[in-house]
C-alpha cells in the first residue's frame, strides 16, 4: 500500500503534536455514536468500556483506517447493531468493531467490499480511506491486544498481560 | 550491558559453543567445581545470536514482539537475525523455503529452535520430566529402537542435580502416581527443590469426572488412566527441609533453603519468585518465574567476582568450523563475530582452548561437525561413525480436542499451559507402536483451533473461510445468524469454558533416514550452512498415533466430552496410517543427531558424551540421545551435561590457586 497523503507525514504515530491535533479538531463527529455503538455490539456497558482504556484510541484507529468522511456515515447511519450486522455495506465495519474490541485485531477490508463501497458512496465520501495504509490483517497495537474483551468476557486474561497470582489457576474462574 | 564484545584472549581452558541450557550448565558445573576446588579456570562461550534477553529493557521488546503479533508462535517474541537464523515455526516442504530448513524428506521436520542466549528454553513450557527407566533399554525390553550406553540408575543422581539447577516444582509423591515408576526409582530423602505447581481448577473437574476406576487396555494390559502433576521448572514454594544435592557447589555456595532464581536482572526479589498465572509460558513468561537459560548465564557472570573464574559470554559470534591436528585432537574453533543483524558482514575470528564443548543444539551441533570436514576428516568431524546428523528425532505432537456438557466451566486460559498429563508412557505395546504422553491442556482450544478468536470469528460471521482463510471450518461450530453484543459475550464464555484438549507427545524411534547434512549450494548471507533435512515418520509411530485417538475417544466419552477434532483443521502436517488421515506439529523437541553410545563404530560420543573421534571434544545437548521417549527432554539433557561437565572437570588438570 502506498499512502498518497497530502499531509507532511505519512505515518501518524500517536503522541506525534500534529497528530493529536487533527484528533481534537474532528472529536465531534461521532465519539458519543461511537460508544453507543461499541456498547450494543460488544455487550459491555460504557464504563465497562472506558475502564478498558481503549474508547479513545479505538476511535482515533477507525479514523485513521476509515477516513473521517466513511467513519461519520457509517456511525450516523441511523441503523441499529442487529440491522448493521446485517448490512452489506456496514456488516464489515461492525464485525471489525467487534474484532478491535474483542481481539485487538483489524481484519482486512476485502477487495469485495470495497467494489461495494465504490458504488455506495461517491469519491468525497470516501475520501481518506486507508489513507495510512492500516486496512491489513494486523494487531493494532500491544494495549488494543491486551485489553481484549474476548478474554474478559471468558473470565481470564490477554495471555502475557495479567498476573492473578500463584495459585489463582487453582480456583475456578470469576 | 547485555551485550559482551569479542574476547581480548585467544586461548581458554574450555571453549563452549552454544549459549542455551546444556552449554550455560556445562559451563557452570566447571566453573562452580573449579571454585570449589580452589583452581582457575577460563571458559568462552560463543553464542551466534544477540543476548538483549539479559536486561530489562531486551525483555520488554521480547514481550512487545509478542503482544503485536499476529500469530503468537513460539518464536514469535525472539527477532530473527538474518546473520543467525531461527527455522520458522510453521515448516515448509517445497518452494519458497523456510528462511533456514531446507526440507528434502517425505514429511516436513515440524520443530524448531531458537537462537539467542538462553537458546530454546526462552520459549520452552518448562516442563521437566525424567525419561522411564526403560526408555533407557528399548532394545533389550521391547527389541526396538536402541539400548543407552548409561540406564536411568547412572542418570539420577544427575537428574536431582539437574532438578536443582534448573528449580523444578513437584512432589515425590506425584511422581510415584506414574504408572510403571516405582519408589525405588527416587532416592529415600529425595526432595524436589520446591513444591509441586498446584492443579489447575481444569484438572480438579476432569478428575471428578474421570472417577477413580477408568481403565484404559494397550496390547492386552490395562493402566490406569489418572491426572497426574507435572514437574515443572517454574518457581512455586520453596521446601525448607531439602537438601540440594549439587555436590559441585562450594559449601559457602549451598544455600541452606533453596531460594527461587527470578528475573536475571532481579533474581532475589520481584514477580518471579514465584509462577504469577500469565498464562504464556510458550513462548515468553513475563515474571520469568519460568527457567530459562539466562537465569544461568547471569549467574555464570556473576562467578567473574570469585577470584580465579573467568566465564567469557560473547554474542553475535557463529562458530564456522573446527580444526583438529594430525592426532585428531581439536586445536582451533573459528567464529564470525557480526554487529548488525541484517548487514552481510562479519569478523573472523579463531580461538583456541584445551577442550571443546558443543552445545548448540542438536541441528547446529550435526551442522557444525559436517561443516568442519576437511581432507583428514573428508565426513566431518566426529563422524567414522557416519552418525553425525542421523536418528533425528522430535515428539510429533498431535491434538484432540473436545466440548465438555453444556454449562460446564473449566476455567480455561488460565495457568501455565498445562499442569497435569495422564501418563501411559510405558509397557509391553512397545513392542508394537509408539508410547505417548499425553498433556492436558489449560488452554482450552488455543493451540489446534486458534482460540477464542476463533470462536469470536465463527459467532460474528458465520462463513468466514468464505474469502480470506485458507482452511476449512468445522461445519458443526458455525453458527446460523451472526451473534453480537450481550449474546456474543455469553455465548463466547460459555463455548471457551468447555473446551479440552489432550495433546500427545509421540515417541519416534531413532531412523538412520532421518538426518540433517549441509549442501554447498544452501548457505546465509554469511557463506555458514544452513541445515537440509530428510524427514518421515515410520509406521512404529504412525500406528501409536492411531492408539492416542482411540485413546482420546475413551477419554471423551468417560468425561463426558465431545470431540471435536478436526484433521482438516487449521494446523500441522497431514499423514496417513491405514486408510486414515492425521495431523502432527513439531514439540520443538529435537533429538538424537549426535547419538551416545557404547561402540565407536555405532555412535559419536560415548556416554560422556566425549567423540569417539576426538579426545578433548564434547557434543552435548539432545542430539545425544540414542532414544526419544516421551519425556520432554531438556531435563535429561542438562543431566547429561552436568555428567559429561564432571568428568570434563576431572580429566582437566587445572592450576591450584
Amino acid at each position: 500500500m502506498n499512502p498518497k497523503s497530502p499531509r507532511t507525514y505519512s505515518r501518524p504515530v500517536p503522541g506525534f503534536a500534529q497528530y493529536d491535533l487533527d484528533v481534537r479538531a474532528t472529536a465531534e463527529t461521532g465519539l458519543v455514536e461511537f460508544i453507543d455503538l461499541s456498547v450494543d455490539l460488544t455487550g459491555f456497558t460504557a464504563a465497562e468500556l472506558a475502564a478498558t482504556g481503549m474508547v479513545k484510541a479505538h476511535f482515533e484507529e477507525l479514523q485513521l483506517t476509515l477516513g473521517v468522511s466513511l467513519l461519520a456515515a457509517f456511525l450516523k447511519s441511523g441503523l441499529n447493531a442487529a440491522a448493521l450486522m446485517e448490512s452489506p455495506v456496514f456488516g464489515p465495519l461492525a464485525r471489525n468493531v467487534i474484532r478491535m474490541w474483542y481481539l485487538g485485531q483489524w481484519k482486512r477490508l476485502p477487495d469485495e467490499w470495497l467494489g461495494k463501497i465504490a458504488q455506495t458512496f461517491s469519491e468525497e465520501a470516501r475520501k481518506g480511506f486507508d489513507e495510512f495504509g492500516r486496512n491489513s490483517d494486523r494487531v493494532i497495537s500491544s494495549s488494543a491486544y491486551r485489553h481484549g474483551l474476548a478474554w474478559a468476557a471468558i473470565g481470564a486474561h490477554a495471555p502475557a498481560t495479567g498476573s492473578p497470582g500463584f495459585a489463582s489457576w487453582a480456583r475456578p474462574p470469576t | 550491558m547485555s551485550e559482551e564484545s569479542p574476547t581480548a584472549k585467544r586461548h581458554y581452558d574450555v571453549v563452549i559453543v552454544g549459549g542455551g541450557v546444556a552449554g550455560a550448565v556445562v559451563a557452570k558445573v566447571l566453573a562452580e567445581s573449579a571454585y570449589r576446588d580452589h583452581k582457575s579456570i577460563s571458559l568462552l562461550i560463543l553464542e551466534a545470536g544477540t543476548g538483549a534477553g539479559l536486561s530489562a529493557a531486551g525483555h520488554e521488546s521480547y514481550l512487545e514482539n509478542y503482544f503485536r503479533a499476529s500469530i503468537k508462535t513460539p518464536n514469535a517474541p525472539y527477532p530473527d537475525s538474518a546473520n543467525a537464523r531461527a527455522p520458522e515455526d510453521i515448516p515448509k516442504l517445497k518452494p519458497p523455503w523456510d528462511r533456514y530448513y531446507r526440507q528434502v524428506g517425505e514429511l516436513p521436520f515440524g520443530s524448531n529452535n531458537t537462537r539467542a542466549l538462553g537458546g530454546t528454553t526462552l520459549h520452552w513450557m518448562g516442563i521437566a520430566l525424567r525419561m522411564m527407566p526403560n526408555d533407557f533399554a528399548m532394545k533389550q525390553k521391547y527389541s526396538t529402537g536402541e539400548d543407552w550406553p548409561i540406564g536411568y540408575t547412572d542418570l539420577n543422581p544427575y537428574y536431582e542435580m539437574a532438578e536443582w539447577e534448573l528449580g523444578v516444582s513437584a512432589d515425590r509423591s506425584d511422581q510415584l502416581l506414574i504408572p510403571r515408576l516405582s519408589k525405588a526409582d527416587f532416592r529415600e530423602n529425595y526432595e524436589f527443590p520446591m513444591a509441586g505447581i498446584p492443579r489447575s481448577h481444569l484438572d480438579t473437574v476432569l478428575e471428578t469426572a474421570i472417577g477413580s476406576d477408568f481403565e484404559y487396555e494397550l496390547a492386552g494390559s490395562r493402566y490406569p488412566v489418572r491426572l497426574v502433576p507435572l514437574p515443572q521448572a517454574r518457581n512455586s514454594m520453596p521446601r525448607a527441609e531439602a537438601i540440594d544435592p549439587r555436590n559441585y557447589l562450594h559449601e559457602s555456595r549451598r544455600p541452606k533453603v533453596y531460594r527461587p532464581y527470578g528475573a536475571p536482572e532481579d533474581p532475589t526479589t520481584g514477580p518471579g519468585q514465584r509462577c504469577q498465572g500469565f498464562a504464556s509460558c510458550i513462548p515468553i513468561c513475563p515474571s520469568r518465574a519460568k527457567y530459562t537459560a539466562l537465569k544461568t548465564i547471569q549467574q555464570l557472570r556473576d562467578m567473574n567476582r570469585l577470584s580465579g573464574i573467568s566465564v567469557e559470554i560473547v554474542t553475535r559470534a557463529v562458530a564456522t568450523d573446527l580444526q583438529a591436528d594430525d592426532s585428531g585432537r581439536i586445536t582451533h574453533v573459528n567464529y564470525l563475530r557480526y554487529e548488525d543483524e541484517d548487514l552481510p558482514c562479519a569478523m573472523r575470528h579463531r580461538i583456541s582452548a584445551r577442550r571443546f564443548v558443543l552445545a548448540a543444539s542438536a541441528i547446529e551441533n550435526a551442522k557444525l561437525l559436517l561443516a568442519s570436514r576437511n581432507d583428514q576428516f573428508p565426513s566431518g568431524l566426529a563422524n567414522r561413525s557416519d552418525c553425525v546428523g542421523r536418528y533425528l528425532m522430535d515428539h510429533p505432537f498431535v491434538l484432540a480436542w473436545g466440548r465438555m456438557p453444556s454449562g460446564a466451566v473449566m476455567g480455561t486460559f488460565r495457568g501455565p499451559g498445562a499442569t497435569c498429563d495422564l501418563p501411559i508412557r510405558d509397557g509391553a505395546f512397545r513392542e508394537a507402536h509408539a508410547a505417548f504422553r499425553t498433556d492436558v491442556s489449560n488452554w482450552g482450544w488455543g493451540l489446534p483451533d486458534g482460540a477464542p478468536g476463533m470462536d469470536v470469528e465463527r459467532m460474528i460471521e458465520p462463513d468466514p473461510f468464505r474469502q480470506s482463510y485458507d482452511g476449512k471450518p468445522q461445519a458443526k461450530l458455525l453458527q446460523s445468524t451472526a451473534l453480537y453484543g450481550k449474546e456474543l459475550r455469553s455465548q463466547l464464555r460459555s463455548d471457551v469454558q468447555r473446551q479440552i484438549t489432550l495433546g500427545f507427545l509421540m515417541e519416534q524411534l531413532p531412523e538412520h533416514g532421518n538426518r540433517v547434512t549441509i549442501d554447498d549450494g544452501w548457505k546465509d548471507q554469511l557463506g555458514v550452512h544452513q541445515p537440509v533435512i530428510e524427514y518421515d515418520i515410520s509406521k512404529y509411530t504412525r500406528a501409536g498415533i492411531a492408539e492416542a485417538y482411540r485413546f482420546s475417544k475413551a477419554f471423551f466419552n468417560k468425561v463426558g466430552a465431545e470431540d471435536f477434532t478436526d484433521h482438516e483443521g487449521l494446523i500441522g502436517q497431514k499423514i496417513e496410517y491405514e486408510g486414515k488421515k492425521f495431523k502432527y506439529i513439531g514439540a520443538g523437541h529435537i533429538m538424537g543427531t549426535h547419538r551416545m553410545g557404547s561402540r565407536a563404530d555405532e555412535s559419536v560420543v560415548n556416554d560422556y558424551q566425549r567423540s569417539w573421534d576426538h579426545e578433548n571434544l564434547y557434543v552435548t545437548g539432545c542430539g545425544s540421545m540414542p532414544t526419544a521417549g516421551t519425556s520432554n527432554p531438556t531435563l535429561t539433557a542438562v543431566a547429561l551435561a552436568i555428567r559429561s561437565a564432571e568428568q570434563i572437570f576431572r580429566n582437566l588438570d587445572l592450576a591450584r590457586l
